[in-house]
């Protein structure tokens, strides 16, 4: 399928690993949230832990493992919180 | 009143702002930052010079206002309000409030219980530690760390990993 860039907003610890407030990820149409997950890993191999502890949110709200992802959305990676 | 502010918080305007006449109740929960703190690497509590706080504002403001009408739906609250600062906060200062009103305490007490629970299980904010002593660090709790009911269920594994979530920076990275 072809390849599509998924923008990834982070945050706090996660946005101190990859040196930004968002990242591109180029990924196969459809892909799945698993995947986005395991692609930002190979970009940034130092964010696997809280990558793997992170949920995920699109348009404002969490979205599962199996969430399909679809060109020109956005996707924010939600390491734990420590709000409060 | 679901607000996210960088002023500091006026907590008698959130204890206002729940007051209603069919209320007898309205309870207020206050966030405060800790100067000193239990450290999983430290034999003795660690002196917080100051915190940032970081949102992801538009889904924390969702995310606070479904809170509202969740508590809202297992309750018979009549008016919720929840703030929370971002930006620097100093030792002593409120971080967060939440308040709540009912027609009698205990269903005021539950409902602002499980909000503050939930707020900080759900809602997309983040505090950095600012250390006296050295450095800094993003806080990321591990979802075995907390004795609340939502984490009380989590899969073992997440119990394992308690220190490691903390992902240390340099305060000269992160002004």
């Amino acid at each position: 399928m072809d390849p599509m860039a998924i923008q990834v907003r982070c945050f706090a610890g996660a946005a101190a690993i990859v040196g930004g407030p968002s990242v591109t990820v180029t990924l196969a149409v459809r892909s799945k949230i698993s995947q986005l997950r395991e692609a930002m890993i190979a970009q940034f191999p130092e964010l696997a832990t809280l990558a793997r502890q992170s949920r995920w949110a699109v348009a404002n709200d969490f979205v599962s493992d199996q969430f399909e992802l679809l060109p020109s959305m956005t996707v924010a990676m939600i390491p734990p919180v420590s709000g409060g | 009143m679901i607000e996210i502010t960088e002023s500091p918080i006026d907590l008698n305007q959130v204890l206002s702002s729940v007051i209603h006449p069919a209320c007898g109740a309205e309870v207020l929960f206050v966030g405060t930052t800790r100067q000193w703190t239990e450290h999983p690497d430290h034999a003795q509590p660690v002196e917080t010079e100051f915190l940032i706080y970081e949102t992801y504002a538009a889904m924390a403001l969702n995310q606070m206002q479904r809170l509202e009408e969740q508590a809202k739906s297992k309750w018979p609250v009549r008016l919720v309000s929840i703030v929370h600062r971002t930006g620097k906060v100093l030792p002593t200062e409120p971080s967060v409030a939440v308040a709540v009103s009912s027609p009698h305490r205990s269903e005021a007490f539950a409902a602002a219980k499980w909000l503050i629970d939930t707020l900080k299980h759900d809602v997309p904010i983040w505090k950095q530690e600012h250390y006296v002593q050295s450095g800094a660090e993003w806080i990321h709790p591990s979802s075995g760390n907390c004795n609340c009911p939502t984490h009380t269920t989590a899969a073992p594994e997440s119990d394992v990993v308690v220190a490691s979530p903390r992902t240390t920076v340099d305060r000269a990275q992160h002004p």
